[in-house]
């Protein structure tokens, strides 16, 4: 009856959403009167009302919002007079004024489909005045021949789509880290697993970005406006951290990284469409139908709830003032931001260390070059300046110059976790070169001579953890290690094979609390 | 037909020629066909260039008009008419038989070299390499790349060079580039500095420095800064002179391989270190020196580094040792001459 079953081992998405949907079996009542008892008032004269199924029927007429062309809801006789002319089609502009549209809701609600993280707490967890309106989101669905998307009613305009951001990083994002969740109380774990929680957001976030496309926000030939822009930005810095923050958990390393980069990779190239418009509408303020606040869809500068604690016990700043909460883009301070809290620099750095290997470098060279002629002030800034430089030691197989530039406090905790991706690679290179280039063999009794490295040394270079770990490595690469020295000579560097399923057995970098988490500690520079 | 391209050309609309000259084509190609011999080879070469012509023109006014830049539909279609040209040149069934004048004998096959040069540059304008490849089979098997008219000869050369560096085949690249330079007409100046632009680059890595003399002769200027940089080890005018022609590099597909000739740049300044300090043992705070001197200090890890980068690429023979912070060079031939290194 419950929600309690044990996940399979290879969990996927759809195991995750399962495993996390408050499912009542319909003969309990009293479970699925606790539900509707959470929905607003005017939605709680609807429950058992026939379902609407404003998905499945076009809209007749356009009273609110306009309909994309060829959608199929035009008269059939405009078909006879005019040809259909996509240049002088209008976007779709949403209507839906909440977080997720009441059809949904109601649907959601009626077949128990509410997800952990999204159930209402007042009083507890939630304002004694909220309902599922405040904190239930729309989910991430395609578009299918029995289902359209497009329809007004369902789609949010940029103003909610901010606060969706705002309310997800402000309710959701580190529920994680904030101890005990009592709607997790019948699961195996209360506090809410990481991975259950980067779920949700992956999904929520995902829908943001298909609204916005859905209402034609593809720069060039459609919309663009600092909102998009700020949204997608806040979504790419999400994934980015993503990458490094869950690293040590197995499972997303295995199967959900790969995913997770590609999905940053996606947010990004549309970001370069907004940057890249014609018309340089990605710093333009749209005045909002209603002046809400302009803080960006924030409601607050810290995390609701417990402050964050870390996977490792360390505490996570949640002040609301300070250095770091003053200087940043995004929230009521942002605004006083030259361009509108949105930050082009820092997204292209980003972008090029996420296209380091692309097309054997050609990728960077060809994006820079552009970037080097038609945005010169974009070119010689700081971010893209120093993405560039990890560029050119990743290209050189500069492994000093690579780990040097990862563990400055010039580079930023997002930059730090994005050069993550390339740290084994950097090392796997430094193992080598220095296995066949540090100390010699006698030329006739083949004794190899002046070969040793203190392996704190190594740990310093290359960034390890501890000791431990590099010896690891050393072992893992057939490199010999005796006592504290590395003796480079003394073995051949080889990458293990698995002969079974004839593959090369990677080695994985354990998370770097001491060279990349460390970052958000001390007070960091970053762009300003 | 041909008249209509002619009509079309006074109207001045560029895709209207294209049109025009694209029905041409067409129905020349059918007819070409239905003749015997290869009288008409002329004719057609003509044609196929015209055609690449006019659709490069036209896409280019399209462009104009649109404001945008990958609008090649044009150069697309102008790809399918000469394709059909070529394997009607290709399949024809009478051997080919060198150095004979044009008669209704003949084979097709003379004509085939040129419209591969034509569709070489069209793929290369296009970006669809991996399509040059398919003509290379077929014309190397038999043979029709070792006979026709120096130019074309010359043309093919400089193309499959061009391919050989796209997949990092230097060697293979260089020979093709010393034949094409070699064989290129005397007065053909405009030739010789596009094979140029290639070939320098290959040969630099290759650790060949050209004489400035060639570079001013050909106005390679763009190779100067390289050049000082790489001959005196300064790694500061090699950077600077490669960024500032980074553009030009990167459209010419030659920014990568430059850029592998730092190597070069690092191993001649240590080599002028080894020179000045005369030992076989070099402390690696000298290096670290030479370095400040040219404006780019630099701590002692990244010395090993670089210098374990050498090593490991057989720039430099020798060993470091990290106790004593030292470089060991090898008594003999330290700093193998280029013909040694692989690229």
């Amino acid at each position: 009856s419950s929600s309690s079953n044990s996940p399979p081992a290879n969990s996927n998405n759809e195991d995750l959403a399962a495993k996390n949907a408050l499912r009542f079996a319909p003969s309990n009542s009293q479970q699925e009167q606790a539900l509707t008892k959470l929905l607003p008032d005017d939605l709680k004269a609807r429950v058992g009302q026939q379902s609407q199924t404003t998905e499945r029927i076009p809209l007749s007429g356009n009273n609110s919002g306009e309909s994309s062309a060829g959608d199929g809801f035009d008269d059939g006789d405009d078909d006879d007079l005019n040809i259909r002319n996509l240049s002088s089609a209008k976007s779709l502009i949403g209507t839906c004024k909440n977080m997720c549209p009441d059809e949904e809701l109601l649907r959601r609600e009626r077949e128990g489909d509410i997800q952990l993280l999204e159930i209402t707490d007042p009083g507890g967890l939630h304002p004694e005045h909220w309902t599922l309106r405040d904190t239930a989101v729309k989910r991430f669905r395609r578009s299918a021949a029995d289902f359209k998307l497009d329809i007004p009613e369902l789609v949010r305009p940029p103003e909610v789509l901010e606060r969706v951001c705002g309310y997800l990083e402000e309710w959701v994002m580190e529920r994680d880290r904030q101890g005990p969740d009592y709607r997790f109380a019948q699961q195996p774990s209360i506090v809410p697993p990481p991975l259950d929680v980067y779920q949700f957001i992956w999904d929520r976030t995902r829908m943001i970005r298909k609204d916005f496309i859905l209402q034609n926000y593809i720069g060039n030939g459609g919309k663009c406006d600092a909102r998009a822009v700020r949204c997608h930005e806040r979504i790419a810095r999400w994934h980015a951290m993503c990458e490094h923050q869950l690293s040590h958990i197995p499972d997303f390393v295995q199967h959900q990284s790969q995913q997770n980069i590609a999905e940053l990779g996606q947010t990004m190239k549309t970001l370069n469409l907004y940057y890249d418009d014609a018309l340089g509408r990605s710093t333009l303020e749209v005045a909002s139908e209603e002046k809400l606040d302009h803080n960006q869809g924030c409601s607050s500068d810290i995390v609701m709830g417990k402050s964050p604690i870390d996977f490792d016990g360390s505490a996570l700043s949640n002040a609301t003032d300070g250095d770091d909460v003053s200087k940043r883009l995004i929230g009521k301070h942002g605004m006083k931001s030259p361009t509108r809290g949105t930050a082009e620099p820092e997204m292209r750095g980003l972008y090029i260390l996420l296209t380091m290997n692309n097309e054997g470098g050609m990728e960077v060279l060809k994006y820079s070059g552009r970037l080097c002629v038609q945005r010169p002030d974009v070119f010689y800034s700081r971010p893209v300046q120093l993405a560039l430089s990890v560029f050119q030691s990743k290209k050189e197989h500069n492994y000093a110059r690579f780990f040097k530039i990862l563990r400055s406090p010039a580079t930023p905790y997002l930059y730090a976790c994005i050069m993550f991706k390339y740290v084994e690679h950097m090392r796997k290179d430094a193992l080598m070169i220095m296995s066949k280039t540090y100390g010699a063999k006698h030329k006739t009794t083949g004794e190899p001579f002046f070969d040793s490295y203190p392996l704190e040394n190594l740990v310093e270079l290359l960034c390890y953890e501890n000791e431990e770990e590099a010896r690891e490595a050393c072992l893992h690469y057939g490199i010999t290690v005796q006592d504290d020295q590395v003796l480079w000579r003394h073995s051949k560097f080889c990458e293990p094979h698995d002969p079974v399923k004839n593959t090369i057995i990677q080695l994985k970098p354990r998370k770097m609390i001491r060279t990349i988490e460390c970052k958000l500690r001390v007070g960091n520079d970053g762009f300003v | 037909a041909l008249l209509d391209t002619h009509a079309a050309i006074r109207t001045n609309d560029l895709a209207k020629v294209y049109e025009a000259q694209s029905s041409f084509h067409s129905a020349f190609n059918h007819t070409f066909g239905s003749y015997k011999g290869n009288w008409l080879i002329p004719a057609l070469h003509v044609v196929c260039r015209n055609t690449h012509k006019a659709a490069v023109l036209a896409d280019k006014a399209v462009n104009r008009i649109k404001n945008t830049r990958n609008d090649h539909a044009r150069l697309h279609s102008a790809v399918t008419l000469l394709q059909a040209s070529y394997s009607k040149t290709l399949n024809d069934r009478v051997d080919m038989r060198r150095n004979e004048p044009l008669s209704e004998d003949g084979s097709k096959k003379v004509g085939v070299l040129y419209i591969v040069n034509q569709l070489f540059s069209m793929y290369f304008e296009l970006n669809t390499l991996r399509l040059c490849k398919n003509l290379l089979k077929p014309v190397e098997s038999r043979g029709i790349h070792e006979s026709g008219s120096i130019g074309e000869m010359v043309t093919y050369r400089y193309y499959v060079g061009r391919l050989n560096m796209f997949e990092d085949q230097y060697d293979l690249a260089e020979k093709n580039f010393d034949y094409a330079l070699r064989h290129c007409h005397k007065s053909a100046s405009a030739n010789k500095k596009r094979i140029l632009n290639y070939l320098v680059p290959v040969k630099l890595l290759r650790g060949r420095l050209p004489t400035i003399k060639l570079l001013e002769k050909y106005s390679l200027n763009e190779f100067l800064p390289l050049l000082n940089g790489m001959r005196t080890g300064n790694l500061m005018e090699f950077s600077d002179g490669l960024m500032k022609n980074q553009d030009l590099f990167i459209r010419r597909g030659t920014y990568l391989l430059l850029e592998k000739c730092k190597m070069i740049c690092y191993r001649n300044l240590f080599k002028r270190v080894y020179k000045i300090i005369g030992k076989e043992q070099i402390r690696l705070e000298m290096i670290a020196r030479s370095f400040k001197w040219l404006g780019m200090p630099i701590d002692l890890d990244e010395v090993e580094c670089i210098l374990a980068n050498l090593i490991f690429k057989q720039y430099i023979r020798g060993y470091l040792s990290h106790a004593k912070r030292v470089l060991v060079l090898s008594k003999k031939d330290p700093f193998p001459t280029s013909k040694v290194i692989k690229s």
